[in-house]
């Protein structure tokens, strides 16, 4: 045995060697694999932050060089009512969208869960508009809620004997016509839900009915329970995302962005805080009050982050990590 | 993460159920009547859309609501396509998402290779910092990034929206790292002994063994391309090169334009959409599976 090792140990002299640097080797091509992605994280996200960051104290018009301004953008903003509406229009958005997104989808899908008949046909119907674009749901959205009689809500409404209502152009109004709208995108959530529903062992109900307990309750004590994790997940990743703290488009739709191309709606009544950045950014070009104001979004999103990070270490969402 | 291997099937029932379902026919109706109502509510608006972009004016401002228009008013559809180049909108969408479908799905396969199966000082924080960059909203950082690009010479140009795709997309490396890291680790040894450097296992083995994953990740990345309005929207101003959300959102209200013609316009763009449903359905239900419930 210790003949083979040392004829071994002969052919293969830099066995020893080679063992460390098999380990180094591999780290080498962690790095080189991994790079690029930190490479256009450094280039777009984090260099992109901090010159944002002095740009936010900074007036600048681009014609001129930025001069230095202090903490007056940010707070320049606070005294703007329109970024205050925005604020207060995007945490509307923020919650109501999605309480409609996960109760209505909850539902549903709770519902499609026990197979009614018909079930392909409106899984379907539910889900497909749910895929449509923003932009698109806006444009159709605008003419069904147009004032005056003819518009569908309106006729809609007049059948209960509800006076027709100026959705769009009535200040207080707009936003919740996005926020009514977040109904039709229902679907998104619901498909994540089914496959939820779908990985609950039937052998709870089982015994839940052996114990006789009514469907509420084992709604209550079976189903939302164990959904809970996905719960919490679709609704934080609803609020940091394109129907929380970044929704633009719809909204923008909604207020026909190139036609009234100086307001966000009506009185800005649909504004939301990306809204307003674009229009401060790229439609006035004041980059250092919208380098303020992306450091505002930035840091509720923050904020909200943190959140979401101790949520998903109680709830274990990334599976195990080392 | 656990069914994603193999070819999809059709399911025969969306619950889990196995045995005889233990609902009453009442409760099936309840259940029946319930769905048929958000089903109509949700409905209704797309059906008014199609009908009303059939109808001239006096149609589609007429109290009560003309649910079919009579005479209809087919050629909505040629004067849309006629004063919007909503044609030309879905080509340049179609070009930009397939180059970003592309690149950014196999430079993060890449990426999300060196995550799972490289151990180097840094891994577990860098990951994190992954995690933490999807969360952010990246419209707060594009006033610098802007400004970057435009200094490049850049704007105007699809660049600014295809070259940070082959920097991998947080997303996507995320997702097939958690995919990377459940295959076994048993094949990718046995090349090594046979002499296979690791981008040739990446290619033979890994990849092989990830294609579902890679049609999922693919199509997430087609659907957020083509919905994506805030790219596109301020890095290009020249109408020629807008995509399709962008062409309908800087669409100027209509004065010659009626309504009615751009609701066809709405529906022309909202049927690619549709064949995209119809084509990629089993995936995407595949997708759901991998992406949200882990």
């Amino acid at each position: 045995m210790a003949a083979v090792q040392e004829k071994i140990a002969q052919q293969f002299p830099y066995k020893k060697r080679s063992q460390w640097s098999i380990a180094k080797k591999n780290a080498l091509w962690g790095v080189v694999l991994v790079a690029p992605w930190f490479i256009g994280y450094l280039a777009f996200s984090f260099i992109p932050n901090l010159a944002s960051l002095y740009l936010s104290f900074t007036e600048w018009d681009m014609f001129s060089a930025p001069s230095w301004v202090g903490v007056s953008n940010y707070l320049k903003l606070l005294h703007d009512p329109v970024f205050l509406l925005s604020i207060k229009n995007t945490f509307l958005i923020m919650i109501f969208s999605n309480l409609i997104g996960i109760g209505f989808g909850l539902l549903v899908a709770v519902v499609l869960a026990k197979d009614p008949p018909g079930r392909y046909l409106f899984r379907t119907t539910l889900y497909l508009p749910s895929l449509v674009m923003p932009v698109a749901m806006g444009m159709m959205m605008r003419q069904i809620y147009a004032s005056g009689d003819f518009g569908l809500l309106n006729q809609f409404i007049g059948w209960f004997g509800i006076a027709p209502q100026r959705w769009l152009t009535e200040p207080n109004m707009a936003i919740w016509a996005v926020i009514i709208a977040a109904f039709w995108g229902i679907g998104g959530t619901m498909v994540i839900f089914l496959a939820g529903l779908k990985g609950i062992n039937r052998e709870y109900y089982e015994a839940a009915m052996i114990d006789g307990a009514s469907p509420f309750r084992k709604f209550i004590h079976i189903t939302l329970p164990l959904l809970a994790p996905i719960i919490v997940f679709q609704l934080l990743m609803g609020m940091i995302g394109g129907s929380g703290l970044q929704v633009f488009e719809f909204p923008a739709a909604l207020a026909d962005f190139a036609g009234a191309s100086n307001s966000m709606g009506y009185h800005d009544s649909l504004g939301t805080l990306v809204y307003y950045l674009f229009m401060n950014g790229f439609r006035y070009f004041k980059f250092g009050l919208a380098s303020a104001l992306a450091w505002y979004i930035f840091g509720i999103a923050l904020v909200l982050g943190v959140i979401i990070y101790f949520l998903a270490k109680r709830y274990n969402f990334y599976g195990t990590e080392e | 993460m656990a069914d994603v291997s193999g070819a999809p099937k059709r399911r025969f029932k969306i619950s889990s159920e196995s045995g005889p379902s233990d609902i009453s026919p009442l409760g099936h109706l309840v259940n029946f009547l319930l769905i048929g109502f958000f089903c109509f509510i949700i409905i209704v608006p797309f059906f008014w859309l199609i009908t009303s972009s059939f109808k001239d004016m006096g149609q589609f401002s007429s109290v009560p609501i003309q649910w079919i228009p009579v005479p209809w008013h087919p050629e909505n559809y040629l004067i849309a396509l006629k004063s919007i180049p909503l044609l030309n909108y879905i080509m340049n969408s179609v070009i930009l998402a397939t180059i970003q479908v592309v690149l950014g799905v196999f430079s993060s396969a890449l990426i999300a290779y060196g995550f799972a199966r490289f151990r180097f000082p840094g891994r577990g924080f860098l990951f994190v910092v992954l995690i933490a960059s999807m969360m952010l909203p990246w419209q707060a950082t594009s006033i610098p990034v802007f400004l970057f690009y435009r200094s490049l010479g850049w704007l105007n140009t699809f660049l600014p929206l295809i070259v940070p795709s082959i920097f991998g997309m947080a997303w996507n490396i995320f997702l097939l790292r958690q995919f990377f890291v459940s295959l076994p680790v048993s094949i990718d040894e046995a090349a090594t002994i046979d002499g296979c450097g690791p981008i040739s296992i990446w290619w033979r083995i890994i990849l092989p063994q990830s294609k579902p994953v890679l049609v999922v990740v693919s199509l997430f990345t087609f659907m957020w391309s083509w919905k994506d309005v805030w790219g596109p929207l301020i890095y290009l101003t020249d109408s020629k090169l807008y995509t399709l959300p962008v062409g309908l959102l800087m669409f100027e209200s209509p004065f010659e334009v009626q309504y009615t013609q751009q609701l066809a316009a709405v529906v022309i763009a909202i049927i690619p959409t549709v064949l995209f449903y119809v084509f990629g359905q089993r995936y995407l239900d595949r997708g759901i599976t991998i992406a949200d419930v882990k």
